[in-house]
């Protein structure tokens, strides 16, 4: 978790951002990967088509009152701008998605500023996955055109007082004000709801036509203003939309291997109970930084605390995490509209990857 | 790569030569802004709106009140002049619309009512189990709601009249009797709030924060 040590191997403590290790890929296997990425996102989409079709909202355990304005809100396509997806890749075999933070993906400024000054003060000459900083304002660019104003309003919760949160969404208000919007920043708890006028307001007292959070939506659904950010859409339109409540939500993972038995890029997983699998990992629908997690598989036995699960659990086959070195590597694959924007990796010393894992920097260099 | 006179570290110097958006910042500082010149010229505009409206209506009152007469005086024979003109006209002299929309607090048959009973910041609304609903509702255990009347007139306890249950849209903004309308601290997990209208129900509302952590994963 940024700004906080993280746990090394043997209990001693290990910087957040590591650079006494990093990892070096070659192009293709970058190319490869970036493929993979843009190819999960297309059928990430597919999947939101295909649940709001079906209505199967109840196998992600939103509440029935969401579900209409879930809908609408595909079907209108209130616009997106990033996410996370985070693979399983040990560069022998196709990468596998663990997960897909589509909602409030964070680690992007390690992951699009850091590593690149990194790169370019010690490896001036070769590569790195890496056009997050450029596709994220060209995002805005476009997204420019879908808002109803060029105003834009960039929320972080107070409650967070790693700064974390913080620091990323004023690094994405600094990518959209490249891009010539217009941006106030302000902590989402200053929100304001004019009961008169039924809108959003900010400090200014001034209606607020798009807000860009980083709070989850099944966060805002079930607090006081949740009632009115969902019935006020789309005159208050949000970014990340309502519609990735089903993206960010690991009921997708079953949905999607449903939809895609079989594929190279997925594993297999089930609602509710493991199915046929007899190693897995069973994960809180709306679990966060690796909480309450419970792998089953012999000699790997292990469960994760935390305050999720009330929801539900989705089960995935079991497939560790390769080993570098003591350190166990999550690839973090970028997402920008439609297209794979760059990667950031973290490592944990167990298996699953949660708030004491550290990031660690990677370049290219030519095959 | 272009762009080396303006080093920056948050651009990789890639970005090309656009021109930037605003960057500002809100905080507990923070005091609402000057009605902009739109917002004034929507409000008096509404106003102008309004005081036509009342005088078409005077005017309707005042053919409706004619034909009265004529039809009293076909019935009684005539000789009855009684300036109803004048005691509407008075009537509404006596609430003649100011270059502000009062909204008023009404209960579901259209009567005013005290605005605590649509005020959720209000020491009543609190305490006797007031919800809001956001279409508009303000309602109370055993099934008494009530709403907003916008603009009109009309003293508590008598039937709002001359407005419209429907919120000005647009960048209108309309007084109440009982001040601000807007609450804060309905997200997050701040317990108090900037400003003195936070709402009656936002401490406590909210318990994400046992690992002082927020929304990123």
């Amino acid at each position: 978790m940024f700004g906080s040590p993280s746990a090394g191997a043997n209990g001693a403590q290990r910087p957040y951002w590591d650079e006494s290790a990093h990892y070096v890929f070659e192009m293709d296997e970058i190319l490869s990967l970036e493929a993979d990425v843009e190819l999960l996102h297309s059928m990430c989409l597919a999947a939101v088509d295909n649940v709001v079709t079906t209505e199967r909202y109840r196998d992600f355990a939103l509440p029935e009152w969401i579900w209409p304005a879930v809908a609408e809100s595909w079907k209108r396509r209130d616009p997106h701008v990033y996410g996370r997806f985070d693979l399983r890749y040990d560069a022998t075999g196709p990468a596998k998605l663990l997960e897909y933070n589509a909602d409030t993906p964070t680690s992007l400024v390690e992951a699009s500023i850091i590593q690149w000054n990194w790169k370019t003060d010690l490896f001036p000459d070769d590569d790195q996955w890496n056009s997050i900083h450029e596709k994220l304002v060209e995002r805005w660019g476009a997204v420019k055109d879908l808002l109803p104003s060029n105003e834009l309003h960039f929320t972080w919760s107070e409650g967070d007082t790693s700064g974390e949160d913080h620091v990323t969404v004023s690094y994405l208000q600094e990518t959209a004000a490249a891009a010539g919007l217009d941006t106030i920043g302000l902590a989402i708890e200053d929100i304001g709801w004019d009961r008169l006028l039924k809108r959003f307001v900010d400090l200014e007292e001034a209606p607020m036509s798009t807000v860009v959070k980083l709070y989850p939506w099944e966060w805002v659904a079930e607090e006081e203003f949740g009632r009115f950010a969902v019935e006020s859409l789309p005159g208050t339109l949000w970014i990340e939309p309502l519609w990735k409540m089903l993206l960010s939500n690991k009921a997708l993972l079953a949905v999607l291997w449903e939809m895609y038995p079989g594929h190279p890029n997925l594993l297999p997983a089930y609602l509710n109970e493991p199915g046929m699998l007899t190693e897995y990992v069973r994960k809180p629908l709306l679990g966060r930084e690796g909480a309450n997690v419970q792998i089953v598989a012999p000699g790997y036995e292990t469960q994760t605390g935390g305050v999720y699960g009330r929801e539900g659990y989705v089960y995935q086959l079991f497939d560790p995490l390769p080993e570098f070195g003591g350190y166990r590597p999550v690839l973090g694959a970028w997402i920008v509209d439609e297209s794979a924007a760059g990667m950031g990796i973290r490592e944990s010393v167990g298996l699953v990857t949660d708030d004491g894992a550290a990031f660690v920097p990677h370049r290219i260099v030519e095959s | 790569m272009a762009d080396e006179e303006q080093p920056d570290a948050a651009d990789h110097g890639k970005s090309g030569q656009r021109k930037p958006g605003r960057m500002r910042f809100q905080d507990a500082s923070t005091t609402p802004r000057e009605p902009t010149l739109a917002e004034r010229r929507a409000r008096q505009r509404a106003a102008e709106e309004e005081r036509e409206r009342l005088e078409q209506e005077e005017a309707d009152a005042a053919a409706l009140a004619r034909k009265k007469k004529i039809r009293k005086r076909v019935m009684i024979g005539g000789g009855v002049t009684v300036g109803l003109v004048g005691i509407i006209a008075a009537g509404y002299a006596l609430s003649s619309p100011s270059q502000e929309v009062t909204a008023r607090c009404t209960d579901d048959s259209g009567v005013v009512v005290n605005d605590d009973y649509c005020n959720t910041n209000s020491s009543y609304f609190a305490g006797n189990g007031g919800y809001y609903n956001p279409g508009g509702f303000f309602i109370f255990p055993g099934g008494r709601q009530y709403h907003y009347y916008y603009g009109g007139s009309g003293g508590i306890g008598q039937r709002a009249v001359g407005g419209t249950t429907t919120a000005p849209s647009g960048n209108t903004t309309v007084k109440t009797s009982s001040g601000s309308t807007i609450s804060r601290g309905g997200f997050g997990v701040k317990s108090g709030s900037s400003g003195g209208s936070s709402s009656g129900g936002d401490s406590g509302s909210s318990s994400h924060g046992s690992s002082g952590k927020s929304g990123g994963s």
